[in-house]
């Protein structure tokens, strides 16, 4: 018999809702760039509805952490993989707003067709999502070597960001008639960017649970 | 919650630098042919709590009482190495240990008191070390007693019988008669454990108090009292000789957040011991 079975399997269960809440902004970013593209505007509906579910799981599970905190006294590797479960959770919500931002966009830019520049904002979409989940990943298995991985990933989404606000600000000097759409694609561009902050703040906080330091993964 | 009190903590070890008090060089510990201690190093440092946590058998109250030569009084134990003390080691053949236990004093985990007055408790230290004047006696059981936070529960009837009180205020009147002979050290051996939850945290809280002016040295099974209360812990464990040794030991928050070794991460989290 495991002499803490009761606790380890709490931490576990907490474990399994950290990579629910994941799937669920996965879903969500997606879902949102999808309508985005396709300028549906239902579906941009629905994603604006379903963040309710992301918040939700968002409380419950740092309630079970501050719970653990109080009954079980927690030490150590413990005490750090609740604190970061918390920090974790935290971002994700965020990353789940962003979503939200994008379906809101979707609203906005419905009826007015894009310019050039939507391949560069599906990339930076791609990589977010993609990076979300190998940190969800890293923080399940505690692998601080793999998150430090995953943050590096940044570099590629800021690189395309700063060429994005390049070649708009170009299409607003060259066409003034593209400025509004211009604007709008710079601000789906920033929410990205913002993604990729997020993933690199949650790799951060899967260092210090991994290996008990703080780093800065952001330079 | 855990991480903020532990914090707080490191800082107000952060605030001064630390002056070593006790240096322990090498020491074996043994009764008859049993080696109980194997090989002790470490330096504790003024003016600071030091937490001695492991398993039962593992030699931390044996070592508690090699600090101030209680162990003298067990025949058949043998002990090497060396314990300074303000830098003169403690076994050295010109040392008094009745002398020494005044320096470094003792807490018991059964409060003790004599079957005697509240005052004749705390009195009797002074008295034995020379003090024969009544006002004198009479203010040192008045301080002490106030150090050790009972006085407001015992002013008007320090002549009541010591049995007579709760069995916190009786672990306090015995703080109060360690501390009225002026100590350096107080050490103390499992001091809440026969206590209820509050008076657990009155000692505790006292013990904060308490290392403003002496140092502590704590044996404790209860690794929370350790978290919350200390500076500094030790870890020990027991080998499969039945040998104590020293794991590890560092700041408390380092141990109880980043320890080095799998051991003490393994016994604080629970997981063994």
């Amino acid at each position: 018999m495991r002499v803490r079975e009761h606790f380890e399997k709490d931490l576990e269960e907490l474990v399994f809702n950290v990579m629910k809440l994941a799937s669920y902004v996965e879903e969500a970013l997606k879902s949102s760039l999808a309508a985005l593209s396709e300028q549906d505007v239902p579906r941009a509906e629905k994603i604006l509805s379903d963040d309710a579910r992301i918040n939700k799981l968002q409380l419950e599970i740092e309630d079970c952490c501050v719970s653990l905190i109080a009954r079980e006294q927690p030490v150590a590797g413990d005490l750090r993989e609740l604190m970061t479960t918390i920090k974790v959770v935290s971002n994700l919500e965020r990353a789940g707003d962003l979503a939200v931002h994008l379906a809101k966009a979707t609203k906005r830019l419905a009826g007015s067709p894009y310019i050039g520049s939507f391949q560069d904002i599906h990339k930076m979409a791609e990589i977010g999502i993609e990076m979300i989940h190998d940190a969800v990943e890293a923080f399940a298995n505690r692998d601080g070597a793999k998150a430090r991985e995953v943050a590096g990933r940044d570099d590629r989404i800021d690189s395309i960001h700063d060429a994005l606000i390049q070649e708009l600000l170009a299409t607003m000097h060259k066409n003034e008639e593209q400025i509004e759409m211009s604007t709008s694609l710079l601000f789906v561009s920033r929410i990205l960017e913002r993604l990729g902050d997020h993933v690199v703040n949650i790799c951060e906080w899967v260092v210090y649970a991994a290996e008990g330091a703080h780093v800065d993964l952001n330079s | 919650m855990a991480e903020e009190l532990l914090l707080t903590q490191a800082e107000t070890v952060e605030e001064q630098p630390n002056s070593t008090i006790l240096e322990i060089r090498n020491l074996n510990f043994s009764y008859g042919d049993n080696l109980a201690l194997k090989n002790i190093n470490m330096d504790i440092y003024r003016n600071r709590i030091t937490a001695l946590i492991g398993p039962s058998g593992c030699g931390k109250s044996t070592f508690l009482r090699c600090l101030n030569r209680m162990n003298d009084l067990i025949p058949g134990t043998r002990v090497e190495g060396e314990v300074f003390l303000n830098g003169k080691n403690i076994y050295d053949k010109d040392i008094d240990p009745v002398r020494l236990r005044r320096s470094v004093g003792m807490v018991f985990q059964q409060p003790n008191p004599f079957p005697k007055s509240i005052y004749e408790n705390v009195a009797y230290g002074p008295k034995m070390f020379g003090v024969r004047n009544r006002l004198a006696l009479r203010e040192i059981a008045e301080k002490s007693l106030q150090q050790a936070a009972l006085w407001e529960e015992v002013d008007g009837r320090l002549q009541t019988g010591a049995l007579s009180l709760s069995g916190g205020q009786q672990q306090r009147l015995c703080i109060a008669r360690t501390i009225a002979v002026e100590p350096e050290i107080i050490l103390m051996d499992e001091p809440a454990s026969a206590l209820d939850p509050i008076a657990t945290m009155k000692i505790e809280e006292l013990m904060r108090h308490l290392a403003e002016t002496y140092t502590i040295v704590i044996v404790t099974h209860n690794m929370q009292q350790a978290s919350r209360v200390s500076d500094y812990t030790a870890f020990f464990m027991v080998d499969e000789n039945r040998s104590g040794y020293m794991v590890e030991y560092g700041k408390t928050q380092d141990i109880f957040i980043q320890p080095q070794n799998k051991q003490t991460e393994d016994y604080i989290s629970g997981r063994f011991g």
